[in-house]
């Protein structure tokens, strides 16, 4: 920085650099501003979404009280168009749920498989699984309810999965491996909340 | 080297660069000062801060739903739940972002309309949804985000928790078991039996004391001596002139009389946005210009027009003003006026208004007499305050300068030296019964240096200074006043071990037996004394809670044999039970059983389903910061 410059020619080498650089500056000026337009038309799209996923979901919980054929259509509304949102899996649980009580268990399978494969959300497809190894213990399809309690959960489940653990070897006839397996998930299942895990360890007896 | 940079920093150059510079600065500077507050963190959840207001906020709210005094030591503990309460709530709003959880229009309608303040003949009222905002001074928009917020987040904990459920046949198999019966036998020992049959020994009870003396140990205690200066003697004490008295009364003679009162009516055209404030300039003038002109009548205009509509249906009136309640600008437009003048449009804190003042209730001052029971009162309170603050400083400063007795802080203030009873740390009676004051007797000053203690103040505002006029320590308990005590103890523990001592043995002969006849062979009791008991359910209450749920944890009998078991009562009693056969319940589920079924595993799914949520972040927490 030894040279001293005039004004001048500080002037004529900014219009030089602006010459060889000027192109790439202004395209960079609109990619932003662009950029920042996509990703308000982005948000805004992603919002609409949500919230019209979250009116049908609204629908779909009401209808499945009294008719799930009514609100079937709105299920496979949220699967098809909106499987991105949360609705989605939520409103496919709703189904299992609502199938499963009355003992449907086949659609009720249906309907968690979507949110196992489908679901972008870790938790609710471990969720998923469990769910689907009760109905399908209900099935009695024992050994398939075990591989899918076979597989990695995380620790925060650990209760849930050990208690369909004692389950599966009760299917089985493993007594002594079902009491084991019910002892612990009482271990980790807070409070009150183990009383029914208790009802069927009690059953159970001591053995001999 | 800065004289070349203070000579190249002109020019248009310099001045660009600098304005670039600037603009960030301007802008962080700006957001800092909007921040205020206590920027201090209390923990990091995800990269996102909380602030340690935010944990002190829910702190107070905890506080207040607890209410009243806090025991020591759980301000620790409600001050760890505030925070994980925060954390909690943080991860939700995160999960609800980044999952894209939003309720729709419609939801959030129906949510608003659903609240009972906004309704009105039981439904919902679109003007008392809008009057009610505008008095609480929200924004519909700021409170309906505030509602689809709450919403999405209900949306989080339901998409767990209500769609929970059991499979029928597992939940048929629940009901089964609740409602199984058990029919059962039940032998008892009884502890009175056995207590005959045992003895404790000087040796044993010598033994047992050695090992248990810091059991055996009298509690530390103090008397007290103490100087307690009692407000409500200072203000017996006062003594009360006329003269004082009326000086009083004309120093605060605003506080004896009733202040002026003003009736008055409005026309309010509020300005919620400042965008729209000459709109709304524009619509107040044309009103004034109609009550000018005769056209229409300030009521009319009040019930038509005015945004006020709680004032509107009653002409714009608005009940009375009084100096000092309301905002400035309106206060002052309102006393400007004369009884039955119309103001010009005025601006005020709530937007354009055109006030009338329909009639002035002067203030009306009480004379002295009136006043003058008051007026005492209050001089008595005021003088005995100033004397409770004087003597007490005096009381404090001389206790402390000369802290070796306190009969010359005493006889400084005029009072004398009192006594308390004994007391221990824990209990005290009179002023002992004060924790403040039990603390201060064993602290380290007043009883380990024999001093006086500071001036400490009473819960019902009285002040007190104590010293340590006799001390007792901890001492052991001799044997022989303890001896009694211990053998009892001793006693019925020896009953209590031979008592189920007697009961194993038996357990083992029925169940090699298979058969209660063994009892009359074991000399313990006849079959006679055997209950039996028949089916019974989960809950039966012909027997004993601790025993049902003994026979309920039994194992199934095997065919033709019994399953036996036992159990030691807490009254030291010991069961026998014999468990003949089961029959299994009815499985039918009623609605309510299913849905206590599914609320069951909901809760324990949604609590696995927080937990997941709180274990795959990374919270980083700063306690120490609270």
């Amino acid at each position: 920085m030894s040279d001293y410059k005039t004004d001048d020619e500080k002037v004529e080498e900014l219009k030089a650099w602006w010459k060889e650089n000027g192109t790439s500056v202004i395209a960079g000026i609109a990619l932003a501003i662009g950029g920042l337009f996509g990703w308000q038309y982005w948000k805004d799209y992603q919002a609409t979404t949500a919230t019209e996923a979250s009116a049908l979901y609204a629908k779909v919980e009401k209808a499945s009280e009294t008719s799930l054929e009514q609100a079937q259509t709105d299920i496979q509304t949220l699967q098809s168009s909106y499987a991105s949102t949360p609705y989605a899996a939520i409103a496919s649980m709703k189904a299992a749920q609502q199938y499963a009580e009355k003992g449907e268990y086949e659609p009720a399978a249906t309907a968690l498989r979507w949110v196992v494969d489908n679901s972008k959300e870790a938790d609710f497809k471990h969720l998923a699984n469990i769910r689907l190894a009760r109905v399908l213990l209900s099935m009695k399809k024992v050994d398939e309810a075990q591989t899918l309690i076979n597989q990695t959960y995380p620790e925060a489940y650990q209760a849930l999965i050990e208690e369909l653990k004692g389950d599966i070897y009760v299917a089985q006839n493993k007594l002594a491996e079902a009491r084991a397996a019910y002892d612990k998930a009482m271990l980790s299942a807070a409070g009150s909340s183990g009383e029914l895990i208790k009802l069927k360890r009690d059953n159970l007896g001591e053995g001999t | 080297m800065l004289q070349s940079i203070h000579d190249k920093a002109k020019g248009w150059v310099a001045y660009a660069i600098v304005g670039i510079i600037i603009v960030p600065f301007a802008l962080t500077g700006i957001y800092d000062y909007f921040q205020g507050g206590d920027k201090r963190v209390a923990a990091v959840v995800n990269g996102e801060d909380i602030s340690v207001q935010a944990v002190q906020n829910t702190l107070l709210q905890l506080k207040q739903q607890l209410g009243g005094q806090l025991p020591e030591g759980m301000d620790e503990a409600l001050k760890g739940n505030a925070l994980e309460s925060v954390i909690n709530q943080t991860l939700m709003q995160q999960k609800i972002r980044d999952d894209g959880y939003l309720a729709s229009n419609q939801e959030v309608a129906d949510a608003i309309a659903a609240l009972d303040v906004f309704q009105k003949e039981g439904k919902f009222d679109k003007q008392t949804y809008e009057s009610f905002l505008k008095m609480q001074r929200r924004d519909p928009a700021e409170f309906e985000a505030q509602v689809r917020a709450d919403l999405s987040q209900q949306q989080l904990r339901n998409a767990v928790a209500s769609t929970a459920f059991l499979p029928k046949a597992e939940a048929e198999q629940y009901q089964a078991l609740r409602n199984q019966q058990r029919e059962l036998e039940v032998f008892t020992l009884k502890l009175a039996d056995f207590q005959a049959q045992v003895q404790v020994t000087d040796e044993q009870i010598a033994q047992y004391y050695e090992q248990n003396k810091a059991s055996y140990m009298t509690d530390e205690r103090v008397q007290l001596a103490y100087v307690e200066l009692k407000r409500a003697d200072l203000m017996a004490n006062i003594t009360v002139d006329e003269a004082a008295l009326k000086t009083w009364f004309d120093n605060n003679a605003d506080t004896y009389a009733q202040p002026e009162q003003r009736m008055v009516s409005h026309i309010l055209i509020s300005v919620d946005d400042p965008a729209k404030d000459a709109q709304a300039k524009q619509r107040i003038d044309a009103l004034y210009a109609e009550i000018q002109a005769g056209t229409r009548t300030f009521e009319a205009i009040a019930r038509a027009d005015s945004d006020d509509k709680i004032a509107a249906e009653k002409d714009g009136q608005m009940g009375s003003v009084v100096a000092g309640d309301w905002g400035a600008e309106f206060e002052k437009a309102v006393f400007a006026l004369k009884v039955a003048e119309t103001s010009a449009p005025v601006k005020t804190e709530a937007g354009y208004e055109i006030i009338r003042v329909t009639e002035i209730k002067p203030a009306k001052p009480k004379t002295f007499e009136e006043a003058r029971a008051d007026v005492e009162t209050d001089y008595r309170k005021d003088q005995a305050e100033q004397a409770f603050l004087d003597k007490g400083e005096v009381l404090g400063r001389v206790a402390y300068e000369q802290d070796g007795d306190l009969a010359p802080a005493a006889k400084e203030v005029g009072l004398s030296v009192q006594q308390t009873d004994w007391l221990t740390p824990v209990q005290g009676q009179g002023i002992a019964a004060n924790d403040k004051v039990r603390a201060a007797a064993f602290s380290e000053e007043v009883l380990k240096s024999g001093k006086n203690s500071d001036l400490l103040e009473l819960e019902d505002g009285n002040a007190v200074v104590i010293r340590v006029v006799n001390h007792e320590p901890a001492a052991q308990k001799p044997l022989e006043t303890v001896r009694e005590d211990i053998r009892t103890a001793l006693l019925a523990q020896e009953a209590r071990k031979l008592t189920a001592q007697k009961g194993e043995d038996l357990l083992k002969k029925l169940m090699a037996a298979q058969s209660w006849t063994v009892l009359a062979e074991s000399g313990l009791g006849s079959e006679t004394a055997v209950e039996k008991l028949g089916l019974l359910g989960r809950t039966d209450t012909k027997l004993s809670p601790e025993v049902l749920e003994q026979a309920f944890a039994l194992s199934h009998p095997l065919e033709g044999k019994s399953t036996w078991g036992s159990v030691a009562l807490a009254n030291g009693d010991y069961a026998i039970v014999a468990l003949k056969s089961i029959k299994a319940g009815d499985a039918t589920l009623g609605t309510d059983a299913e849905a206590i079924y599914s609320q069951s595993i909901g809760s324990r799914e949604l609590d696995a389903f927080l937990k997941a949520l709180r274990d795959s972040a990374t919270v980083e927490t700063h306690a120490e910061n609270l």
